[in-house]
């Protein structure tokens, strides 16, 4: 019975086994794409990012400016305390803090950094970021203390926008600042004076 | 999916997170695309049925089967996104959003999806160069470099190994 059924399914011919209809449909579905899409490899790092930042909670109140990369195994009191200074939070991922500059102050929010397979993602999570008008964009930097930039990404901004993940091809322990900044459609790869958002993560 | 596994994906376990993942991603995706039809707005879709099959976690009954909880996640995720697309749909009620295919069917899909992912490599990529491309046996055997022999086998087994998989289709 299962190999008359095999033999239908694999060339719709012989014996009409039971269960020819469902059969048939079976075989119309091994015939469609979407029975061999795959998603794109980024989906599972994303899945992977979110669920660092969910479970690395909110940076700890009136903390902002100064924190740090990453610090591992962590438990004891004195570690707590650490943390606290630090304003780290999590153990997947390192919550940085930012800051708006004077040129977007209603805007603060943190930026989760986790490192992933293929680089590291930068989950960037604001409020009270200014909304991007129709030609401008913001956009991601890591800076070096050597004042190397590197573009980790662009993004549009309205109120209410989800968090924004952006990626880094650099390891941001050597380029310990995160910037925003507010770019115009111009062509111009170089980032803009317009810096919206500060972080900093100081390296032992 | 053991118990110990979805133990560990509630708790946000990395290497838990990415199993479930590699077991469901396909199905989920599958239906997710079959809903919205985009490859862009699917792969969001996919992400928010994971992130969300996480935060509920908790509440999943860890003595039932996994694949109905996610299928049902992936399902209404995948219509949400649909019914912000479409801006001309009112209904509140999910199961009476006019997609298509209909929900039999987009059962069905991630059903067999979830079998044709448990195949082993060599005989997914037969079933799927002979279905899905519409190869016979000898260009399939050309397009692998492996003998026709080897092509018969591995479909044989494949067809049969589905079968087994989708066991509850005997009843029908």
């Amino acid at each position: 019975m299962s190999d008359e059924r095999a033999t239908y399914l694999e060339s719709g011919a012989g014996v009409e086994p039971m269960g020819k209809d469902r059969l048939d449909r079976v075989r119309g579905l091994l015939a469609r794409a979407e029975m061999w899409a795959e998603p794109p490899h980024e989906v599972a790092e994303n899945v992977l990012a979110d669920i660092a930042a969910s479970t690395a909670g909110p940076a700890p109140v009136g903390l902002t400016g100064i924190v740090r990369w990453a610090i591992g195994g962590i438990a004891t009191a004195a570690a707590i305390a650490l943390v606290l200074a630090f304003g780290l939070t999590g153990s997947s991922g390192t919550v940085l803090a930012m800051d708006g500059t004077e040129l977007a102050a209603a805007a603060s929010g943190e930026a989760l950094v986790r490192v992933a397979d293929s680089g590291w993602v930068i989950r960037l999570e604001v409020e009270g970021l200014p909304a991007t008008g129709p030609d401008e964009y913001y956009e991601g930097w890591l800076w070096s203390d050597d004042g190397e930039g590197v573009s980790v990404g662009t993004f549009r901004h309205s109120d209410g926008d989800e968090p924004v993940t952006l990626w880094s091809g650099v390891d941001p322990a050597a380029y310990p600042s995160l910037w925003v900044t507010l770019e115009t459609e111009d062509g111009d790869p170089a980032a803009s004076e317009r810096v919206v958002m500060r972080g900093r993560a100081p390296i032992d | 999916m053991d118990a110990e596994v979805l133990q560990r994906f509630r708790d946000g376990e990395e290497e838990a997170v990415k199993t479930v993942y590699e077991r469901f991603r396909g199905p989920v995706f599958a239906i997710s695309l079959s809903i919205l039809r985009d490859h862009g707005l699917a792969s969001d879709s996919t992400q928010q049925t994971f992130i969300k099959a996480w935060q509920g976690a908790a509440s999943y009954d860890i003595h039932r089967e996994f694949g109905p909880w996610i299928y049902a996640i992936a399902r209404r995720t995948a219509i949400d996104i649909y019914r912000k697309q479409s801006r001309s749909l009112v209904s509140d009620d999910v199961d009476s959003v006019d997609i298509s295919p209909g929900l039999d069917a987009v059962w069905e899909m991630f059903e067999v999806r979830s079998a044709v992912d448990q195949l082993p490599d060599d005989e997914r990529q037969v079933m799927r160069l002979s279905h899905f491309e519409g190869l016979t046996h000898a260009q399939i055997a050309k397009h692998m470099g492996i003998p026709i022999g080897t092509v018969k086998s591995r479909s044989h087994r494949a067809h049969q190994r589905l079968i087994e998989l989708l066991d509850h289709l005997r009843e029908e």
